[in-house]
């Protein structure tokens, strides 16, 4: 419970960048993200995990799961996205562009392709992290990320240099 | 040319990292979980932190009790231990994983953790544990009776004995890292010596990649310790002679550790290509771990200690990148057929881990490797000696 708050500056933007990446609301993010901290903090009162961030990852995408099936919705590829100024430092010199153009085109993977690209390369969680938050075993999880990129890859075809 | 795209869209993911929050979100959001948890033990929001404190030790034992053992231990043991119940602690203390009583030794370890009274024993008992791990696999292993899931289960443990470390580390005041730091290298040397022992008496596939993990995170760790260690010495008052030439071996283990890690994986991925596995990307990626190992050299004979040895750290990163990719790579190919023993067994070099007592010398080439090992219990004085010679010899290299 402790290493929830010692390491939550990193762990609060790691989860509400993963959430914010699925459902490209900002005020839903915070929600969701308020959500899954509260429901683990709850959880870690009378339990133990092995792996705190993994278990956050796992709430974070089962929360997610129940806001959709709640709204009935569907995500389109081109639904707009809005990056709001206030959801990126202003520190970073990002092109807000290309932020944008990013996330619709990640939209349109599948599910689990994307959470596994978001999880691998954007919040860093190594292989045995991410075989604990699909619940699948190491091996799958690298044949699936290298499905992914494989489909990415066709998506971004403008990044072949 | 896909390792390029690959790593051109990867870049492009990285990207999206700089998005975060908004600050008052998250800081209200921390209130509130700090509200959550003041009022485990106390409604009174206002004095949170030291409630915090206050429900440790209870959380901690109410924790224990409602772990997922299978047997469920009675609370009436719980506190039979904590009233000075000898026998039982005692009777389990030499437990082993499969043992009826092994639950109770666990939750004996932990109720001594929290009745630690300094972050110094705190994390002493964290590394005994995690030793403890280690060596409990030995016995079982001496028995025949290491399985892979015992295995599983014990690097696990593991890995999290030295997290907690790490975590105590982190939050601890300045005069006590030195010291926590100083055990942990210690107990990591010894752990690495364990870890050696048992990649050669085991043997099975699954559960030599636990170990190398294992060794991996061990050498993460050590990687911190020596960094405090580095700094306390570099900040400290003696000269600046006697300071170099406590320092310089230290960032020399560093680089050729990295420079092992090279070359085995070189090997590595040699052997795969010739399976048919495509390694460009990994070969890219030891180029670049190379150019990074000369930085390390070149800073260290500019005598930048530090800088010098997080090069060699990054190098050494790169390396297990390269290492990883071809795994990778094998998989796809070869699913759960990929990787072999010897891929793993390679992992457990280091000349400055002295032999544990019961390691023979079968293996051929760690002899090679390692001038000067024998199984007698003056290893570890002959093995600093070579090392320190070793460095000197590095010495004058880098002076020319």
């Amino acid at each position: 419970m402790e290493n929830l708050i010692e390491n939550y500056d990193s762990l609060v933007d790691q989860i509400f960048r993963f959430v914010y990446f699925k459902t490209n609301k900002k005020d839903t993010a915070e929600d969701l993200t308020s959500e899954t901290f509260l429901s683990v903090l709850k959880y870690l009162k009378e339990n133990k995990v092995e792996n705190l961030k993994a278990f956050l990852f796992q709430t974070a995408r089962n929360k997610i799961i129940d806001y959709y099936r709640q709204k009935d919705r569907i995500i389109y590829s081109d639904e707009v996205v809005e990056i709001n100024t206030e959801a990126i430092d202003p520190r970073d010199e990002i092109n807000k562009y290309d932020a944008e153009l990013i996330i619709k085109r990640l939209n349109s993977l599948d599910n689990t392709d994307k959470d596994i690209l978001i999880m691998r390369y954007i919040e860093d969680l190594d292989i045995k992290e991410i075989a604990l938050v699909l619940n699948k075993n190491v091996i799958a999880v690298r044949v699936q990320i290298s499905r992914a990129l494989k489909k990415a890859r066709k998506l971004f075809p403008d990044f072949n240099k | 040319m896909i390792f390029n795209q690959n790593k051109n869209l990867i870049n492009k993911l990285k990207i999206l990292k700089s998005i975060k929050a908004n600050s008052s979100f998250k800081s209200s959001l921390k209130i509130n979980l700090q509200n959550e948890i003041g009022s485990v033990t106390n409604p009174n929001v206002g004095r949170l932190y030291k409630q915090q404190n206050q429900s440790t030790v209870l959380q901690k034992i109410i924790n224990i009790y409602q772990f997922n053992y299978k047997t469920m231990i009675p609370l009436i043991l719980i506190l039979t231990l904590l009233g000075g119940g000898a026998g039982a602690t005692y009777a389990s203390q030499n437990a082993l994983p499969g043992d009826t009583l092994y639950p109770i030794k666990i939750a004996s370890e932990k109720v001594e953790t929290a009745l630690a009274f300094s972050d110094s024993r705190d994390a002493k008992l964290h590394l005994d544990f995690a030793t403890r791990r280690l060596s409990e696999i030995n016995k079982l292993a001496e028995k025949g009776k290491a399985s892979t899931t015992a295995v599983d289960n014990a690097v696990t443990r593991y890995n999290q004995e030295l997290a907690n470390v790490q975590d105590i580390l982190n939050k601890t005041e300045k005069e006590n890292s030195v010291q926590i730091a100083t055990n942990l290298d210690n107990k990591l040397t010894e752990n690495k010596g364990i870890l050696r022992a048992l990649s050669k008496q085991i043997d099975n596939k699954d559960s030599l990649k636990e170990l190398s993990d294992a060794w991996e995170k061990s050498i993460e760790h050590g990687d911190t310790a020596n960094l405090i260690l580095l700094k306390d010495i570099l900040s400290g008052p003696s000269q600046d002679g006697e300071k170099d030439k406590k320092v310089e071996p230290e960032v020399m283990n560093k680089i050729q550790s990295a420079e092992r890690k090279i070359s085995e994986t070189e090997n590595y991925i040699t052997k795969k290509g010739s399976e048919g596995i495509d390694i460009s990307g990994a070969n890219l990626k030891i180029t670049e771990a190379k150019n990074k190992l000369q930085e390390a050299k070149d800073l260290l004979a500019q005598k930048k200690y530090e800088e010098s040895f997080m090069a060699a750290k990054d190098s050494y990163k790169i390396v297990k990148d390269a290492k990883d990719l071809v795994e990778q790579k094998d998989v796809e190919k070869n699913g759960q057929n990929a990787g072999q023993k010897e891929d793993y067994k390679n992992t457990f070099v280091d000349p400055s881990v002295p032999n544990i007592g019961n390691e023979s010398d079968d293996n051929k080439d760690e002899i090679k490797k390692e001038d000067g090992e024998n199984n007698s219990d003056d290893n570890k004085i002959e093995n600093k000696k070579e090392g320190e010679d070793d460095n000197k010899n590095n010495e004058v290299e880098i002076d020319d």
